[in-house]
C-alpha cells in the first residue's frame, strides 16, 4: 500500500513537473511570438492574462494557449502571458481591445479572468509575477516534502509517532488557505496589478465563476480534523506505551 | 503530573534489584525502568498488585502525591 501510494505521488509530480516545463516553454515561447507582427490594426497592443489557479495540486490548467489570439503561458498563483494578437472577429474580445480601456471577460468556458494590458505594463507585472512564482515554488517544494514524508511513514508502526500529525496538519491548511485564496484571487490578483502595473479599477470580477474553488477549503478542512483526530490518536498511543 | 513512585526506596529496602523484581513479577525491566524513572502515564492494578506482593508493601508505599511546588522542587534536583 505504502509502495503504492509513493508511486502515485511521485508520478503526479512526474506530470507536474512536466505542466510547469512545458508552461516555461511557453511562457518563454509566447516572449519569441512578441516579435510577430500580426498587422498595423494590433501592432502597438499587447496583450497578457492574470490568472491564479490552485498550485501545485489543480495540475490540468497549468498552462493555456489560445492559437487563435496567439496567447498563452504560465500561470503559477499569478501566471502572466504575453503576444500580439491577430485580429478575432469574437465579440468579446473585440470589445476589450478598446485601447487603454482594461476589462476582463471570462475565458470562453474557463473561469479564469483576462485583462488586456500594454506592453509597458505587462513588462512591470511580469516582475510581480515572476516573484510570486519563485515563493510559490519554494512553498511547493515545502508541502511536497511534507507529503512525502508522511507517506512514506504510512503502514509503519512510527506511523502515528514521528509527527505526521503536524504534517497533516500543514498540508490541511495549506489546501485550505489556498482554496480561500482561489475563491478570492481575483480581487487580489487585480489588486495586485493595480498596484504593481497600474492598471487601472474597470475591471469586472465574477466570483461565482469561482466557486469551485471553495471544494478545496472543503477538502482541506477535512485534512485538519483527520489531523486533528491524528493528534489525539498519537497522544493515546503514548499513553498505551508509557502504561506500565 | 506530582505523583512521585518510590519503588527505588521499596526495593532499597527490602535489598533487592530492579532486575530480581522484573524476574519475580514477570514485568519486562523495560516497563519497570519507566515505573522507576516516573516517565510512566498510567499503572494498572494488576502491575501494582505483583509489585506489592513481590515487595510485601501497600501502593501507597510505593505511590506518593506531592503538591506542585514539592514536586517541582523534586524535579529541580
Amino acid at each position: 500500500m505504502t509502495r503504492f501510494l509513493q508511486s502515485l505521488l511521485a508520478l503526479t509530480l512526474i506530470v507536474i513537473v512536466f505542466q510547469i516545463a512545458s508552461s516555461a516553454y511557453f511562457f518563454f515561447a509566447m516572449n519569441r511570438l512578441r516579435d510577430y507582427d500580426p498587422g498595423p490594426e494590433y501592432r502597438s497592443q499587447l496583450h497578457s492574462r492574470i490568472t491564479w489557479d490552485h498550485w501545485p495540486f489543480a495540475i490540468g490548467r497549468a498552462w493555456q494557449y489560445d492559437s487563435t489570439t496567439k496567447t498563452g503561458g504560465m500561470h503559477p498563483f499569478i501566471g502572466l502571458s504575453g503576444a500580439r494578437s491577430p485580429k478575432r472577429t469574437d465579440e468579446s474580445l473585440d470589445r476589450i481591445l478598446d485601447g487603454d480601456q482594461l476589462r476582463t471577460v471570462m475565458w470562453d468556458n474557463e473561469n479564469y479572468p483576462l485583462v488586456y494590458i500594454p506592453e509597458e505594463k505587462f513588462q512591470k507585472a511580469k516582475w510581480l509575477s515572476i516573484i510570486i512564482f519563485a515563493f510559490e515554488l519554494v512553498l511547493t517544494v515545502y508541502i511536497w516534502r511534507k507529503l512525502f514524508q508522511f507517506v512514506r511513514l504510512a503502514g509503519r508502526k512510527e506511523f502515528f509517532e514521528a509527527g505526521n500529525g503536524g504534517r497533516l496538519r500543514i498540508i490541511g491548511w495549506f489546501i485550505t488557505i489556498s482554496g480561500i485564496f482561489s475563491f478570492i484571487s481575483p480581487f487580489i490578483s487585480f489588486w495586485l496589478f493595480s498596484m504593481w502595473a497600474g492598471i487601472g479599477p474597470k475591471l469586472e470580477v465574477r466570483l461565482h465563476e469561482n466557486v469551485g474553488s471553495l471544494y478545496w477549503v472543503i477538502a482541506g478542512l477535512l485534512l485538519l480534523v483527520i489531523a486533528e483526530a491524528f493528534r489525539k490518536g498519537t497522544q493515546l498511543q503514548t499513553e498505551q506505551e508509557f502504561t506500565v | 503530573m506530582p505523583i512521585v513512585v518510590n519503588l527505588d526506596v521499596m526495593l532499597a529496602r527490602r535489598k533487592m534489584t530492579l532486575t530480581e523484581l522484573s524476574e519475580k513479577v514477570g514485568i519486562t525491566l523495560a516497563n519497570l525502568s519507566i515505573l522507576k524513572s516516573g516517565k510512566a502515564k498510567a499503572v494498572r492494578f494488576s502491575t501494582l498488585e505483583v509489585i506489592c506482593k513481590a515487595l510485601e508493601c501497600q501502593p501507597g508505599d510505593i505511590l506518593e502525591h506531592l503538591s506542585e511546588a514539592e514536586y517541582r522542587k523534586l524535579m529541580r534536583e
